[in-house]
C-alpha cells in the first residue's frame, strides 16, 4: 500500500503556506522542499521544524513539520545511490546534494550541512517537489528532475549526486 | 494626595519592568553572534550538523557558519545577506523571559536570478544584558 497520500496533486502550483500555518511558511526566501516533503508525509522528528523554529509559532495546536533536508536523509530507513534503486521501488524519497556534502561511515551515508541540498518525492513516476525560484509545488518527469538540478548545483570540482531514500 | 501616593509606586514598578523596544543595533548583533563561533553543535538541538568535509566530530557554530556563508565562494553565484530582530519570548528553567529573536538570513542566487540554496540561523539576545541567550540557536 502506497505511504505517499492520494491527494498530493492538490497543493500543485500552490505556495508553501498553503500546507503550512507558522511563519517559517510565509517566508518565501527559504528552502523549502524538506518542509514540503514533511508537511506531506507527515514527517515531525527531533530538530528544526517548522513549528519550534520562534515562540509564537510554540503556541499554537498545529503539528509541526521537519524542515531540513539533511534531517530526513539522515531519518530515511534505507539511503543509496538512485542509481541503484531497484526498479520494484516506484515510491521513495530523491535527494540531491554534492558529493563532497555526503560521506560513508560505516554502511551508512551522512548527509553534511551544505546548503546545496533537495528532496522531492518519487510517486506517479514523478518527482514531486518545491520550486523555491518560483514558490510553488511542481512535479517533475525524473529525467528532467536530475537535469534541473545538475545544471543549478553543479561546481567546479563537485559532482551533483542524487540519492533514494525509502519512506520513514 | 493619598491616590497620589498610591499611583506613584505602581507607575515606578511598571517602568522597572518595561523594556526598551528598541532592537539591538546590527554592529552589536553581528558582535554577538560572532562571539558565539565555539559554541558545540552537538550541545544545540535545534543546530545539530554534521561535516562532510571537515574532520571533527564535534562541529563547532563557527564553521558551520564559515561553510554557509562559503557557498557562492569562487562560484558565478551570488550570496545576499538579511538580518534582523524581533522581540520574542524563551522558556528557561521554567520561566518565561523577553529575548531579541535575531535572525541571519542567505540567499544563493543565480546570475540568472534562480534559487540556489539558502540557509538561516536564529538566534536570542538576552533583552537586559544583550548578550547570547543560551539554548536558543537555530539552524535551517
Amino acid at each position: 500500500m502506497s505511504k505517499v497520500p492520494t491527494n498530493i496533486g492538490r497543493i500543485l502550483n500552490k505556495s508553501i503556506n498553503a500546507l503550512c500555518p507558522f511563519s517559517i511558511g510565509k517566508n518565501s526566501s527559504q528552502n523549502h522542499c524538506a518542509h514540503y516533503v514533511s508537511h506531506i508525509m507527515g514527517y515531525e522528528f527531533p530538530g528544526p521544524t517548522c513549528k519550534n523554529f520562534t515562540w509564537a509559532d510554540k503556541q499554537k495546536p498545529a503539528k509541526g513539520a521537519t524542515i531540513r533536508v539533511d534531517d530526513l536523509f539522515k531519518n530515511s530507513t534505507t539511503v543509496d545511490l538512485l542509481a541503484n534503486k531497484p526498479a520494484a521501488i516506484t515510491e521513495c524519497l530523491v535527494f540531491v546534494t554534492l558529493d563532497s556534502n555526503i560521506k560513508k561511515i560505516g554502511n551508512k551515508y551522512v548527509m553534511g550541512n551544505h546548503p546545496r541540498k533537495h528532496i522531492g518525492i518519487l510517486s506517479q513516476g514523478k518527482v514531486w517537489n518545491y520550486s523555491n525560484t518560483n514558490n510553488k509545488v511542481v512535479s517533475d518527469l525524473l529525467a528532467t528532475f536530475i537535469t534541473k538540478f545538475t545544471n543549478a548545483y553543479k561546481t567546479n570540482g563537485s559532482n551533483v549526486v542524487f540519492y533514494y531514500g525509502k519512506f520513514i | 494626595m493619598r491616590m497620589l501616593i498610591l499611583v506613584i509606586p505602581l507607575l515606578y514598578s511598571c517602568a522597572s519592568i518595561a523594556i526598551d523596544k528598541t532592537p539591538p543595533n546590527g554592529e552589536a548583533v553581528y558582535d554577538i553572534l560572532l562571539n558565539i563561533r565555539d559554541i558545540r553543535l552537538n550541545n544545540e538541538p535545534l543546530c545539530r550538523m554534521v561535516s562532510t568535509t571537515r574532520n571533527t566530530d564535534n562541529l563547532t557554530f563557527g564553521n558551520h557558519l564559515s561553510t554557509i556563508l562559503s557557498s557562492s565562494y569562487n562560484s558565478s553565484t551570488t550570496n545576499t545577506i538579511k538580518s534582523s530582530c524581533a522581540l520574542s519570548k524563551h522558556e528557561k528553567n521554567n520561566e518565561i523571559i523577553d529575548i531579541w529573536d535575531c535572525k541571519l538570513e542567505i540567499l544563493e542566487t543565480s546570475k540568472e536570478g534562480e534559487f540556489i540554496s539558502s540557509s538561516m540561523i536564529a538566534f536570542g539576545v538576552n533583552t537586559k544584558s544583550l548578550t547570547y541567550q543560551p539554548g536558543t540557536l537555530r539552524c535551517f
